[in-house]
């Protein structure tokens, strides 16, 4: 089983090189992680090492040029999640693989149609630990209930989930465990907590849709 | 109050390493770990689980609860990220019935050595940990290198005397 980290930010977006990364990662016992915001390098590391492009603050109109530039690269695309009109357009763009950062939607910016869309396309929505780690009170509580809607909406229409630490700092690491652990605040089963961190493979290795010719 | 063995409250100790490296008080640990298991469950919760500092050896704790909320008191470690406002994490490795057992467990922190590391053509202070593992001393004054490193991304490295 591949137990991946969904999204770590590397130097020079955090603090850490990408080979301390590697070591800590392998300790942890996860065997792969995705970098984001660092081009794909040619060395191999132990723990596989997947690169990703987060693409923040896009226009609509944008993104469709934006997610293709990957394809040459066999880069991941991450885009941060907006309103739900937004949230659909990311999600019908092809070559996007994870929708980021939703828990800072706006209310029903993440609706049940935007589950469905992602469904049917495979692509994975990121759920950080690290929100309930670095937030307090109120600020924590609605990221709980945001994860909890997002994770029924999941149990309805199984879409992929990718669990990550968003982790720019040593400190910020998790064990899967410690993932798992944190999560329980908002959902009660293991089971698809644990599915969850293998998600990111079965995400970079889908088949595209079968298109009519 | 004195209780008869066979009425005494069961234990659970959880051993876990404190990230980066770092160490605190036993105080300070406590004061982080309460706040932390107050703010996610209250005070109902936060008195059931009792947690407690049994022992701090370097960067390892060993912490005490009430049987059968290990798993309360592991994710209140995990959202733990600071300490005494000094960021930092718990991550908890172990959980035992006796103290014991959990010291076996703790690896000595002597393979921790002062030296000098050329990054990108800097030369810093740093401390160089098992495995290969650098700490640069002082980030405030290195903007652009990383402050977590490994040998692999040094270019040159020697050892204090």
């Amino acid at each position: 089983m591949h137990v991946f980290d969904g999204c770590i930010f590397p130097f020079p977006s955090g603090t850490v090189s990408i080979a301390r990364y590697t070591l800590d990662l392998h300790d942890l016992g996860f065997t792969g992680f995705v970098a984001a915001g660092i081009s794909s390098e040619n060395k191999t590391y132990d723990p596989e090492v997947w690169t990703a492009r987060y693409l923040t603050r896009i226009p609509a109109r944008l993104l469709g040029r934006e997610a293709g530039k990957t394809l040459q690269k066999n880069e991941l695309v991450y885009v941060q999640a907006g309103d739900a009109r937004y949230n659909r357009s990311v999600l019908t763009t092809p070559g996007v693989h994870v929708l980021t950062d939703v828990h800072t939607t706006p209310k029903d910016g993440f609706d049940r149609y935007c589950a469905q869309l992602a469904a049917e396309r495979e692509i994975g929505v990121d759920i950080s630990v690290r929100p309930l780690v670095e937030l307090r009170n109120v600020a924590r509580q609605k990221v709980i209930r945001k994860y909890e809607e997002i994770l029924t909406l999941q149990n309805r229409y199984e879409f992929p989930l990718v669990l990550s630490s968003h982790a720019s700092d040593i400190t910020h690491l998790k064990s899967p465990r410690e993932m798992i652990r944190l999560l329980s605040l908002v959902w009660k089963e293991d089971d698809v907590l644990k599915k969850s961190l293998d998600s990111i493979y079965q995400i970079k290795n889908r088949t595209d849709p079968v298109m009519e010719v | 109050m004195r209780l008869r063995p066979s009425m005494r409250e069961n234990f659970r100790y959880i051993l876990a390493v404190i990230t980066p490296g770092l160490t605190f008080e036993p105080r300070d640990l406590y004061k982080a770990i309460a706040e932390s298991v107050m703010s996610l469950y209250g005070d109902s919760i936060a008195a059931q689980v009792w947690p407690s500092v049994m022992k701090v050896e370097g960067s390892f704790v060993i912490i005490r609860c009430r049987r059968g909320t290990e798993h309360y008191l592991e994710t209140a470690l995990s959202a733990i990220s600071l300490i005494q406002e000094i960021p930092a994490g718990v991550r908890p490795i172990r959980t035992s019935g006796t103290i014991r057992t959990l010291r076996e467990k703790i690896q000595p922190c002597t393979d921790k050595r002062d030296g000098k590391a050329v990054v990108s053509g800097i030369t810093c202070d740093v401390v160089v940990y098992m495995q290969g593992r650098i700490d640069l001393k002082e980030k405030g004054i290195y903007h652009e290198i990383p402050r977590y490193i490994t040998k692999e991304d040094t270019e040159d490295l020697y050892y204090d005397e």
